[in-house]
Order: C-alpha cells, then sequence, then structure tokens
C-alpha cells in the first residue's frame, strides 16, 4: 500500500466512475486545480480514478465543465467504517458492553492448576489457597500471592518452596517438597562376614569385640547406648577375611587345528545386505572366517554405503593335545585368581593368594585362597519406636 | 536562438538539460510503466495507447491494460504491459 493509499484509506477515499465524451480532459483539469487522483482505469468506455473524500465534492463543476457525468461506486476508508457503525447504536452499546465485560471477567481467577506436588494433595492445597483467597471467582487485584505463598509454605511443612503466579485467567502455584536424604536409624554394628578383627575404631556407642577376635556373620562388634540418651553405634570394624576359589583343569583339551586348505570369496555389504559376488561351492564341515576389506571407492558417501571385502574359510580339524601338568597348574591358578578378583568389593585390601593343588589322571584341582582385609561393619537399625526418628 | 542559448549556458553551468530547458524525461522500467516528469497533460487514453503532452510535443505509449498509477502537476506513472513509446516533437 503507498503512502497515497494509506492517507486515503485514513481520511476516506472514493472510487468515481466518469461517462462522458471527454474524461481526459476531466483527469487534466483536476491535475490543474491540484486535486490527487490516483489509479485511472478505462474500462468498457468508462474512466474510473480514485480521489479523497473531501476532493470529490469539488471535482464535480470541473465534470460539468468537461461535460462529464461522475458517480461514486466505492466508498473506502474509515470515514465510512465509522459511519456504518455510527448508524447502528445497537451494535456500538452491545460491543461496548461486551468488552467491558470481557475485561472484568479477565480479571478473575477461573482456573488454579497445582505443580509439583507428589506429597501434598492437590486438594489440600487449594483448600489452603481458597482459605487465603485464592479460589475460583476472585479477583486478581485482590490476592497477593506473597501472603499465599507465605500461608501455603507454613501450613504445609513437607513443602521448601513455593511460587503463586497468574497465566492470564488461570492461577498457578508451583511447590518443591522437600527431599530427605536416606538416614538409616540409630542402631548396632554388626559383622556382615567372618574374619579376625584387625581394628575398630569407635565414634559413638561401647566397642563389643576387640583385635585378634574371630567373629561371625551377624555378630555384635559396637553396641549402641540407649541408657542416658538414645545413640546408635556409629565407628569402623576391619577384619581379616578370605575369599575361596576353586579352579579345574583338565590334562587333555580339543583344540581346533588349521588344515592347508581354504577358499576365498568377495563379499558387498550394502547396509544390512549381503551379497556373494562368486559362488561359494562346496563348503568344509568346520571352519574359521577371516575378513579383509577391499578399498575400492575411498572416502565418502559411496565408500560408507556399499562396502566390498575378501572372506576367507580355513578349514579346521579338532585335536586332542595333552597339556603338562605345569601349565594346567598356571592355567587353574590364573583362572581362580581372576574370579577371586571379579568377586572381591571395591573397599577390600588384598593381602596375598594362598594354592593348594590336587589332581588325578585327568585334571588337577587348584584352590585359591585370597586374605584381604575389609571393613565388615554393617548398621543394623533397631526395630521400635526408636527406629526412625530424626 | 534562445533555446541555444540555454543549451550552451546549462553546458558551461553544468546543469540538467532537462531542467534548464523544460523538457520532458521518461523513465521506462522494464516492460512494466512509463514515469513521465514535467509533462504538460493527458490528450488521449485507451487501454491500448496514452498519449501524454510534453513540452514540445506529445510521447505516445502503446502497450496493454495501460492504467494511470498516478498523475500529478509534475509527473505522471502509467503501468501496464509497455510495448511501445515513442516521442513526436512539434
Amino acid at each position: 500500500m503507498t503512502l497515497r493509499r494509506l492517507i486515503g484509506y485514513v481520511l476516506g477515499s472514493v472510487r468515481v466512475q466518469v461517462r462522458g465524451k471527454h474524461p481526459e480532459r476531466l483527469v487534466n483539469l483536476c491535475v490543474c486545480s491540484g486535486f490527487p487522483i490516483w489509479d485511472i482505469a478505462l474500462i468498457d468506455n468508462n474512466l474510473y480514478f480514485s480521489t479523497t473524500l473531501a476532493k470529490y465534492r469539488e471535482i464535480r463543476p470541473l465534470a460539468r465543465k468537461a461535460m462529464c457525468a461522475p458517480r461514486i461506486v466505492k466508498r473506502i476508508g474509515i470515514p465510512f467504517t465509522i459511519g456504518k457503525v455510527r448508524r447502528r447504536p445497537v451494535f456500538i452499546v452491545v460491543s461496548t458492553i461486551l468488552l467491558i465485560v470481557l475485561f472484568w471477567l479477565s480479571g478473575s481467577v477461573w482456573a488454579i492448576s497445582v505443580k509439583g506436588n507428589t506429597k501434598v494433595s492437590r486438594g489440600d492445597i487449594l483448600q489452603v489457597a481458597s482459605d487465603n483467597g485464592l479460589k475460583i471467582g476472585a479477583r486478581k487485584s485482590h490476592i497477593s500471592t506473597h501472603s499465599l505463598q507465605q500461608a501455603i509454605a507454613i501450613a504445609f511443612p513437607e513443602i521448601s518452596w513455593v511460587y503463586v503466579r497468574f497465566q492470564g485467567t488461570l492461577a498457578v502455584i508451583e511447590i518443591v517438597e522437600k527431599v530427605r536424604p536416606d538416614v538409616p536409624g540409630p542402631g548396632d554394628i554388626v559383622a556382615k562376614k567372618d574374619g579376625i578383627v584387625e581394628s575398630v575404631l569407635v565414634l559413638s556407642g561401647v566397642p563389643v569385640v576387640q583385635p585378634g577376635e574371630t567373629v561371625k556373620k551377624g555378630d555384635l562388634l559396637i553396641a549402641g547406648v540407649t541408657s542416658g540418651g538414645i545413640q546408635g553405634a556409629r565407628g569402623s570394624v576391619t577384619a581379616k577375611t578370605w575369599y575361596e576359589v576353586i579352579a579345574e583343569e583338565p590334562l587333555s583339551r580339543l583344540e581346533r587345528v588349521r588344515t592347508s586348505r581354504k577358499k576365498e570369496v568377495k563379499v558387498a555389504r550394502i547396509g544390512d545386505n549381503e551379497f556373494l559376488l562368486f559362488p561359494l561351492g562346496t563348503m568344509f564341515e568346520w571352519y574359521e572366517i577371516e575378513e579383509y576389506p577391499i578399498k575400492v571407492f575411498g572416502k565418502g558417501d559411496v565408500a560408507s554405503a556399499v562396502e566390498l571385502f575378501t572372506r576367507v574359510f580355513f578349514e579346521v580339524q579338532w585335536k586332542w593335545t595333552e597339556v603338562s601338568i605345569e601349565e594346567a597348574v598356571a592355567r587353574a591358578q590364573a583362572r581362580g585368581k581372576r574370579a577371586i578378583e571379579d568377586r572381591l568389593p571395591s573397599t577390600a585390601k588384598l593381602i596375598d593368594f594362598t594354592y593348594e593343588t590336587s589332581g588325578d589322571a585327568e585334571s588337577v584341582l587348584v584352590r585359591v585362597v585370597a586374605s584381604t582385609i575389609e571393613e565388615i561393619g554393617e548398621l543394623a537399625p533397631w526395630l521400635g519406636d526408636i527406629n526412625g526418628g530424626w | 536562438m534562445r533555446r541555444k542559448f540555454r543549451m550552451e549556458l546549462s553546458e558551461i553551468l553544468e546543469l540538467p538539460m532537462d531542467i534548464s530547458l523544460d523538457l520532458p524525461r521518461v523513465v521506462i522500467v522494464g516492460d512494466l510503466g512509463v514515469l513521465i516528469s514535467n509533462h504538460r497533460g493527458l490528450m488521449q487514453y485507451s487501454p491500448d495507447r496514452i498519449v501524454v503532452g510534453v513540452g514540445a510535443g506529445q510521447i505516445t505509449i502503446s502497450g496493454d491494460n495501460l492504467e494511470i498509477e498516478e498523475v500529478g502537476k509534475e509527473q505522471m506513472a502509467v503501468r501496464g504491459i509497455i510495448k511501445f513509446v515513442e516521442m513526436n516533437t512539434a
């Protein structure tokens, strides 16, 4: 929209149809008189142009001079719209009333949303909010979000943070509940496995065992104090413990041995699908596979999409081979050590391994024992009313 | 004589010829429109032919769907499918 058209829209403009023998004369007369006219078009021997509403009346004498008959065919702009509206007073009144009612209604709360609650029920929160003025239909201007936040925080000790805000006609109560750390209640410290006590460190409570004593799983190590104020046992008890594994290793084993026979085939892999580029023929009964990539495409999308490689099938035969006792023992010891190391807790400190070997004509048996020093105390909370208070 | 003097004067003073000699200036925008400055009025108008008076003759614009977008005392803007623009001097 050009500036002229915009001004014409604001001030009001008319589309004029001119009939006559020489409508060009009227255009020239308008131009000479300084009347703004635009969008001149000749349609079906009728000249059409646009001009401002104010100038149209002054054009009429000029039209008579040019022996033309002007006629308004279209009225455009705000003054005409206002004129139309002014002729409908009921429309104005109803629109105004509707706007006022809409504005008034937008100042009320029409929905309440509670977010973030898991332990505290929504109903309880809404009840407290209602007691403090926040309910459906309440005026937003009459609600103090600050005092409402305080009231909700005081009413529910489980809530650590609360925030009330308005989103249009929706009141949103956002809360964050307290998350308490998982602290066990007071109790005694007992042994979680067998061992010989190495050290006892008591932070609270009464030690029941001394270094050098043998304890079994479940034995009391440090007792909590109940007289003169409840005080659970706290401390650390380390002990020497053992882990045992028996590993068996046969003195003969079945091994695959490659023969001199092999077969090669070229394979193309496109995505998850594989295509053999040449037929494979009869395959060996037992074989091992090795693959060697073939570089054809270099780098790029094609190379990543299509993969070429040589697949070699080596024929194998199964053969029993003798294993020396030393080798079998070494293998069994290594396997036993690995099994123990996998079982060891990260806090355990490994001292040494001991091995006992036995066996027969077919296999050797190795008993691997690992000595460790580790924390064996664990808290056994007291049951009853004492438990869980914090 | 007077015209020649004006031409020489405008050359000496490096003034634009169209201002010093009161000549029309015609700007053709592709085949979309023609802008004529310093015109003397609309002489003939039809959708395929517009004749505009200028100081020393007339300018004829031929084409299709020709419309006068704007017209003022100094300038006239014609739009449509422009095929031919001709200057006739008296």
